[in-house]
């Protein structure tokens, strides 16, 4: 007997006693449910990539009977089936055949979810009473195709919406490439009153019924997240996320959390924002997979995923280009007195999305980024940085602020620049010198582009400052956030942004404890001027935050802009900043910034470590760090204010990401009845020997691999990780509180291990 | 093929590592604790971290309880009307009560493992075999004190020796009390009826018997959720935040440090107990909050899944428990999972340094509490747990620094004694000889002043300024005329032998001044300070208005009741009728900075007699003034009173008006502004 088939008896018998051994008058059957293992809990979360099943899947699609061949390439045929609207994918090299749903019936969804489904365009309208309609093109258009000399052109009219528009197929190489003109598009033709909400390519393409296969969908949710294909569950909602984040100028910014206790109602950290246009599906770890960009439109572009819910069992994700969306019209000047009502103007996109036919490695969340690091290289947005013998650590200094005092209100000063200086050599001291210093509340009232306050010190202080920085290796950066304000900094009437609805654009921080919960939003002209006034400061470089992370249309009567007008003003102020200076590189640190940005970016502050730990998500993988590897450094959020563990710098070794700390010379406790008193510990003295450990546990493996780029990025086993660099150097990171082992590399409890 | 491997700083990481605590990447939510002085809520290190769900596949329906025990949890699968037992190690589920149970909300199990549930379906409380036997039904109790309360039971614990405790809804007298064998052994733990509010005076006080019987006012409030832990029920009540979480002995006593004065909430639905004894309550909307044993508030962590779902955020919450290494597991009624929730090394720390402070080991909690304040400086709770451990070690310059940065009076105090203790102890020698000094110097000066009195001078030069300087002589002599000699006093000043409106303005600043003052000096022990919050505006309309308002009205109502004096000499008089005020409360301020609270009665009565002195001379005033009698005068006091009230609802209700008023304007000019700019 084999030893196979005596471990199956074993087990089998085991499994036998078992359900021998279930007390007599136990009722029901004994089930199983998902155990909690308390040796392994925070690995099991979705904090963490967990192992990938190796078992091969096979596909959906078997076959392409009913469709016909379009184009093919060496790597890709394009079937189309006519009858339906739809296509089928085939990938030569493996045999794989990627579409949509099935054809005939899907299962748990209705023709018409079936037509949406699998529209190679499928629409949602607004009738004349605002209401939202969902359309696919088998049942509700007359569809013509054209072949052109890549593929195909398809046009769409919905004759009974009176919309129509053309969708142009070409397949090049194993990119699939789909697009919409705006030209094309028509709209209220014979008089039709219904008026186009957004356009979905092939929304179902990949999707996968329940559990029936194994794989996932990748999105760019914070470092980047993985929805496992799973059974239906009942969910509040499903991801759907607007790219570059909300429009301020359109979106309700009202935050629906009430506690009901006295506690205050913001205790959510917020869902992460999506910086990139990008998306995923794969059958099968590292087998078949599809990655998509957002070519164009993507400012007006949402990616929406979806785990399996019991009234539609299929797991998906699509990109959906908004061309209306609806938004609070105010009847009055009261706030929230007001309709629902879609937008008027449609926003102005031409809609362009490429699909990726990925197999092997490359069809894998670390595959898919190393292929979009690669697009972004050759686009000349990214660009390899000077590689240094030890890792940079960032130390946000906070200057002055106001404080209120038992009449009114005063200056505070947190830490002044002589101060700043003494932090700077006792860090030097203990061998610290590459440093990236960014100084905040430095001006007159905290504003952007105010005068510098004698308080904190002068400009030739700050001079001396960055000179000193500059010798020891290290870098100086002023803080400058031109976008946001809180009602001391902002002129309400002529500077602030207004809504769609005419509305000052206000964000209220539910939490009347706060020194100031109404945040405001300028004009983009005033903004400028800010900056402007900003770069008369001197020879320094700025460290941007706000501007690289909010895109927001401002509808100020007389002075209205869009969204997508907007944005070439923010890239223009963000090149005028990169390129201010002596010592300009072209290149500046910015937080958190979107793809657009990226050209312009050294440092990518605010770096997430997690993705936004949706309950259906079942994975956090550094889609984001693997992009952005050996281009630019990342340096995580402050840890002295967050959580300082094992954990967080494990995760830092991890993904390749940079310590960075906020500090101050006061003692915290002055920070308290201040606008920074959410840094609630920022004393230099009682973080310094943490500073120092955790730059040095940081430095000791990552030293080496400063500008190297992340190739691969594997789950071991539970908790055990393997990062794989350019220069083959691995580094196996250990979240288990035990000894793991990978061939003859051990790796210690909560510990990391590195093999060149 | 063989690459030259080289395993690098495995030992050296291992040492490096171990050094930060552990279980923190991420939270969804933010973590809480009361500011200083409780002033506000501040975020703080985050205390624990969601740690993923369980039990979401088994389809339990609307479940209202939660119990862990011993590696399983017991779920009240009230919907499903059964108890899903669940190996929390392996996932393996087993179904008890299934054809037995109708609607169970609440489960516990004792230390032999028998399963007791609160049947709210049945009416009943269901004692369950470890195997799902139906051990015992424990029905309405047929007891004769038992009256006509309901029976509905919906929670259930048992304690050590086998004594059931149970929640019936709409049971007010307190939780049902059954001894082993099930029989009723009677109530336990009422809540008391809160204060009455002047609606439910004005009914109590109006209503007829049948009228009363019809309110439910008078009802105690219901418990919501019980636990039992060591000798103590914990228990928690809504509607009623002071008194929302119980500690109750033996005796149904609660034993909280802070009973009645707890920083709960409204909405708890269940607790628990962790091995440390620290509580821990759970409100509807998810917001997890943890105390330590006296009741004291320590970090508030969680909430509300509103619009979507996250790990660490929550629907409905119905329950939680507590295993013994501190994961807390949050049972959510809509959702149907269980939420477990991992703690950070922060909260490890937390949990350790009440270990050792409980254990008396001082030196390692005090160790453990310095982190915690660091790294949460501007919280309470972090400096009452280190200035608690510094006064154990007898540090009490440093603990009373610490309770008075955090406006903890009464721990102030008691440091203060030890301080103040221990400065006599080691000062007595120079007191006493100063003491003795003292008096030896003023013998010999009287002895001196006998053969040549050399202060004759400065008295005469003193004489003549009041001689030539009338407003000297009013502000600083006759004030004191005022205290020794009120009537002779007040007759000067009504026919303008003395004083002056001049001279009663600057009175009326210099009690503004003294009010102030003393507001912010006044010793931290007795309330003052100048830390604490005051709003100088306010203090300034609560002083000044009310004078005004009793000055005006008192004359008006002595014009139209035969009054002798005028508006001026009614200015006056009151001015000077502040005088003890003026004179004494600085001194009573000095004074506050020597006691404690355990002198408390020195410093109230001698406050009393000096506000009671004031009103005195008000009164007085008011007499010799308009030229009164006893009862003319109680009439204008009293009138006066009244003349007050309703000028402080006029003028509320102009302001509301012209608030309104201000507004509509705003909004009229906002909405041209609109449609013209449109």
């Amino acid at each position: 007997m084999s030893c196979n088939k005596r471990i199956k008896i074993i087990g089998i018998a085991w499994a036998l006693w078992v359900m021998a051994c279930t007390p007599a008058g136990a009722e029901g059957t004994p089930a199983f449910s998902k155990p909690m293992r308390m040796d392994s809990m925070e690995a099991q979360s979705n904090r963490h990539v967990h192992p990938f099943s190796e078992q091969r899947v096979d596909g959906i699609f078997t076959d392409t009977d009913g469709f016909t061949l379009i184009t093919r390439t060496d790597e890709v045929e394009l079937w189309l089936g006519e009858q339906w609207d739809t296509l089928r994918i085939r990938n030569r090299k493996t045999g794989y055949i990627w579409g949509a749903l099935p054809v005939e019936k899907a299962e748990g969804l209705n023709r018409t979810w079936n037509s949406y489904g699998n529209s190679i365009a499928a629409i949602e309208c607004f009738d004349e009473q605002g209401m939202e309609k969902r359309y696919g093109m088998s049942e509700n258009a007359v569809t013509t195709y054209t072949a052109t000399a890549d593929g195909l052109l398809c046009h769409a009219d919905f004759s009974e919406l009176g919309i129509s528009f053309d969708v142009f197929l070409s397949l090049r190489g194993n990119i699939l490439e789909l697009s919409l003109p705006e030209e094309s598009l028509i709209e209220g033709a014979d008089g039709k009153g219904y008026t186009l909400k957004s356009v979905s390519f092939l929304p179902y393409l990949g999707a996968v019924y329940e559990d029936s296969l194994d794989g996932y969908l990748l999105i760019p949710d914070g470092a980047g997240a993985l929805i496992r294909f799973q059974k239906a569950k009942h969910y509040t909602s499903t991801y759907d996320k607007k790219i570059y984040g909300r429009d301020l100028g359109i979106e309700s910014l009202a935050i629906p959390s009430d506690l009901q206790a006295f506690r205050p109602n913001d205790y959510t950290v917020d869902e992460k924002q999506i910086v990139m246009p990008v998306y995923g599906i794969v059958h099968g770890a590292a087998q078949n997979g599809l990655f998509m960009v957002v070519e164009d439109g993507d400012i007006y572009a949402s990616i929406a995923a979806a785990p399996a819910i019991p009234n539609n069992p299929y797991n998906r994700v699509a990109a959906r280009f908004d061309y209306r969306q609806k938004y609070t019209k105010n009847i009055n000047r009261k706030e929230g007195a007001g309709t629902f009502v879609p937008q008027e103007h449609r926003n102005e996109l031409s809609a362009k999305l490429s699909i990726y036919i990925l197999d092997g490695s490359s069809a894998h969340y670390d595959g898919m980024a190393v292929l979009y690091r690669g697009l972004l290289q050759d686009a000349g947005i990214l660009t390899p940085h000077n590689i240094r013998e030890s890792i940079p650590l960032r130390l946000e200094i906070l200057g002055a602020d106001k404080k209120r005092q038992f009449i009114g209100t005063s200056a505070q000063v947190f830490t002044t620049v002589e101060q700043a200086g003494g932090i700077i050599a006792l860090l030097a001291d203990a061998g610290i010198t590459h440093v990236s210093l960014i100084y905040r509340c430095y001006t007159i009232n905290n504003e952007a582009g105010n005068a510098f306050l004698g308080n904190v010190g002068t400009q030739y202080e700050f001079d001396i400052l960055a000179k000193r920085l500059a010798a020891q290796g290290g870098r100086f950066f002023l803080y400058l956030n031109p976008l946001s304000a809180n009602p001391d900094q902002i002129h309400l009437r002529t500077q602030a942004a207004n809504n769609l609805t005419n509305m000052t654009i206000k964000m209220t921080r539910p939490n009347r404890g706060v020194m100031y919960p109404d945040t405001y939003f300028y004009r983009l002209s005033e903004a400028e001027r800010r900056v402007g006034k900003a770069l008369g400061y001197g020879d320094y470089g700025f460290a941007v935050d706000q501007l690289s992370c909010l895109l927001y249309g401002d509808f100020t009567s007389g002075k209205e802009a869009t969204r997508s007008q907007n944005l070439s003003k923010l890239i223009g102020m963000a090149e005028r900043i990169a390129h201010a200076g002596s010592a300009s590189t072209g290149r500046i640190p910015l937080y958190q910034p979107n793809r657009y940005l990226w050209q312009y970016v050294s440092e990518y502050y605010d770096a997430p470590l997690t993705n936004s730990q949706l309950l259906y998500e079942s994975d956090t993988v550094p889609f984001l760090q693997i992009v952005l590897s050996g281009s630019v450094e990342l340096f995580g959020t402050t840890m002295n204010t967050t959580s300082f563990s094992t954990e967080r710098l494990l995760r830092h070794i991890e993904y390749g990401v940079y310590p960075s700390f906020i500090v101050s010379a006061c003692d915290s406790i002055d920070l308290y009845r201040t606008a920074q008193e959410d840094f609630f510990s920022a004393n230099f003295s009682d973080w310094a020997e943490n500073i120092t450990a955790a730059y040095r546990t940081i430095d000791s493996p990552l030293a080496s691999l400063h500008g190297r780029r992340i190739v691969e990025h594997k789950a071991l086993a539970e908790g055990l990780i393997r990062v794989t660099y350019d220069n083959g150097t691995r580094v196996y990171v250990n979240y288990m509180d035990k000894l793991m082992t990978d061939g003859d590399v051990m790796v210690g409890a909560w510990s990391y291990a590195i093999v060149e | 093929m063989k690459h030259i491997k080289r395993i690098l700083s495995l030992a050296i990481i291992l040492l490096l590592l171990p050094c930060f605590p552990a279980n923190a990447i991420e939270s969804t939510a933010y973590t809480y604790a009361l500011s200083l002085n409780h002033e506000t809520y501040i975020r703080i290190q985050d205390a624990y971290m969601p740690g993923g769900t369980t039990l979401s596949d088994i389809g339990l329906n609307a479940p209202e309880d939660l119990c862990y025990h011993d590696g399983y949890f017991y779920i009240a699968d009230t919907g499903n009307g059964r108890i899903v037992r669940c190996d929390r190690s392996n996932g393996m589920l087993f179904h008890l009560g299934i054809g037995e149970l109708k609607r169970p909300t609440g489960v516990a199990v004792a230390n032999d493992g028998r399963v007791f549930v609160a049947d709210y379906g049945a009416e009943q409380i269901v004692v369950l075999s470890p195997e799902g036997k139906v051990l015992q039904r424990i029905g309405r109790p047929e007891d004769l004190f038992y009256g006509k309360s309901r029976y509905m039971p919906r929670k259930v614990d048992v304690d050590s020796y086998g004594n059931i405790l149970a929640i019936s809804e709409g049971t007010h007298e307190g939780l049902l009390q059954f001894m082993p064998d099930g029989t009723f052994a009677g109530f336990f733990g009422a809540n008391k009826t809160k204060g009455l509010s002047l609606i439910e005076w004005v009914q109590k006080t109006f209503f007829t018997e049948a009228q009363k019987a019809k309110l439910f006012f008078r009802n105690p409030p219901c418990t919501v959720s019980l636990h039992v832990s060591g000798n103590n029920v914990y228990t928690v009540i809504q509607n009623d935040w002071r008194n929302s979480l119980k500690k109750l002995n033996l005796a149904g006593v609660d034993i909280l440090p802070n009973a009645g004065n707890v920083w709960g909430k409204d909405n708890y639905v269940d607790l628990t107990v962790a091995p440390n004894g620290n509580i821990i309550a759970v409100t509807d909307t998810g917001s997890i909050e943890e105390f330590n044993g006296d009741g004291d508030t320590l970090f508030m962590f969680g909430g509300r899944a509103v619009s979507s779902d996250r790990n660490g955020l929550t629907a409905v919450v119905s329950s939680i428990a507590v295993d013994e290494t501190y994961t807390i597991y949050v049972l959510d009624k809509e959702r149907a999972l269980i939420q477990a929730f991992i703690p950070t090394a922060f909260a490890s720390m937390l949990h350790e340094a009440g270990e050792d402070f409980n254990a008396g080991r001082y030196a390692q909690s005090l160790s453990a509490w310095e982190s915690i304040l660091r790294m949460n400086p501007m919280t309470s709770m972090a400096h009452t747990g280190y200035a608690a451990t510094l006064f154990q070690l007898g540090e009490y310059e440093r603990a009373a620094h610490h309770y008075r940065l955090n406006g903890q009076a009464s721990l102030y105090s008691k440091c203060f004694w030890e301080m103040r203790s221990a400065w006599l102890r080691a000062n007595m020698y120079t007191i006493l000889l100063g003491g003795i000094g003292v008096f030896l110097l003023l013998i010999i000066v009287s002895c001196v002043r006998k053969s040549r009195d050399f202060l004759s001078p400065i008295r005469t030069r003193w004489i003549k300024a009041k001689q030539k300087h009338k407003l000297l002589r009013d502000i600083i002599c006759e004030p004191f005329n005022m205290i020794r000699h009120p009537i002779d006093c007040l007759y000067d000043l009504k026919h303008k032998k003395r004083g002056s409106p001049i001279s009663a303005g600057i009175l009326y600043l210099l009690a503004l001044a003294v009010c102030f003052l003393s507001r912010m000096s006044t010793s931290f022990v007795f309330g003052g300070g100048i830390g604490r919050w005051v709003d100088p505006g306010m203090l300034l309309i609560t002083t000044t208005v009310p004078a005004a308002l009793f000055w005006i009205g008192s004359y008006l109502v002595s014009s139209i009741h035969d009054g002798e004096g005028t508006v001026i000499q009614a200015f006056t008089s009151f001015g000077y009728a502040l005088t003890p005020y003026i004179v004494f409360t600085p001194i009573l301020t000095i004074l506050s900075h020597a006691l404690t609270q355990r002198e408390q009665f020195i410093f109230q009565f001698l406050s009393f007699l000096v506000i009671g002195y004031t009103c005195v001379l008000v009164i007085l005033s008011v007499k010799e003034t308009y030229g009164y009698d006893g009862r003319q005068t109680v009439s204008n006091l009293l009138l006066t009173a009244g003349f007050m009230l309703i000028a402080a609802l006029a003028i509320i209700i102009l302001f509301i008006l012209w608030r309104q008023l201000l507004s509509f304007i705003s909004e009229i000019f906002e909405e041209v502004r609109y449609r013209v700019m449109q």
